[in-house]
């Protein structure tokens, strides 16, 4: 039968349940930025998104976080997106549509993740360059000792966490949708 | 290695449990440590008091190892945590 109404999140697929509750590929927690082709600068363009000038080796992106993530939902899901928006699956919804993880335990990965992202950003606003990419770097070490405008412990910990999380749970080098942290270290 | 001394937690260290493995900071380094399953378990131990006689026969006990393998493994783990400015362990 035709679906004739939108479909309840109860209703979704788990793998799209799993991205609706997550979004932190597209709302700028893990990445700074999407990568693009040639091809796909003009009509990234014309949604209105920041497309980056080339990156030293030709590399076309988009600056995140995407201002078509609305509340937890790509709003142009149906309409024309750049490639790797449909294709992207992190490791953490890879592993929990090969079975290796329940539904349950995948939320619950998601959920810490973005409580302590949300967390971090309570404490410092806004960020550029990504959690865990570029601002992870800022984050985690600007608060050496005596430094009275750096991070609290707290944050700084929680950075590190998110980190960790990232890296253990979310990151799928093989498939990376985005510029990737600067380092795959904790330090 | 004291083996009936406190093991203590640095001062400049702070942890968190991710639900099975344990993130550290230590913020006068600045330096980031991730401890697994059985790290994390020896770092809860720790915060509680634990000596190292005590942390060696509380592994014996929930998990598949000889003890003498269990007190070279956590000599080796302890003192690397106190290399690194995370614990101090007792004289």
């Amino acid at each position: 039968m035709t679906q004739t109404r939108p479909m309840e999140e109860a209703e979704l697929p788990p793998g799209q349940r799993l991205c609706v509750a997550c979004g932190l590929c597209c709302n700028g927690i893990w990445f700074s930025q999407t990568l693009i082709s040639e091809d796909e600068v003009v009509p990234t363009l014309a949604l209105g998104l920041t497309v980056r000038p080339p990156a030293a080796d030709g590399q076309r992106s988009f600056s995140q976080p995407c201002q078509h993530h609305k509340n937890g939902c790509c709003s142009i899901y149906g309409s024309w997106r750049p490639n790797v928006c449909s294709s992207y699956r992190c490791a953490l919804l890879i592993k929990m549509e090969q079975g290796a993880v329940s539904f349950d335990a995948a939320l619950k990965t998601v959920e810490t993740a973005k409580e302590l992202a949300d967390a971090i950003l309570a404490e410092v606003g806004h960020v550029e360059g990504g959690l865990v990419g570029e601002a992870f770097q800022h984050l985690a070490h600007s608060a050496p000792e005596g430094n009275e405008h750096g991070l609290s412990p707290i944050s700084r910990l929680n950075a590190g966490a998110l980190r960790v999380i990232y890296l253990h749970h979310f990151d799928n080098p093989a498939e990376s949708p985005a510029a990737a942290p600067t380092s795959r270290t904790g330090e | 290695m004291n083996l009936h001394g406190q093991i203590l937690i640095s001062p400049d260290v702070i942890a968190r449990n991710l639900g099975g493995e344990t993130v550290l900071l230590n913020l006068k380094s600045g330096t980031y440590f991730g401890l697994d399953s059985v790290g994390a378990r020896v770092w809860n131990l720790i915060q509680i008091g634990s000596t190292f006689a005590a942390i060696s026969d509380s592994l014996a006990t929930e998990f598949d190892a000889e003890p003498s393998v269990i007190e070279s493994d956590m000599n080796r783990l302890l003192k690397d945590m106190a290399a690194q400015g995370l614990v101090l362990l007792p004289e």
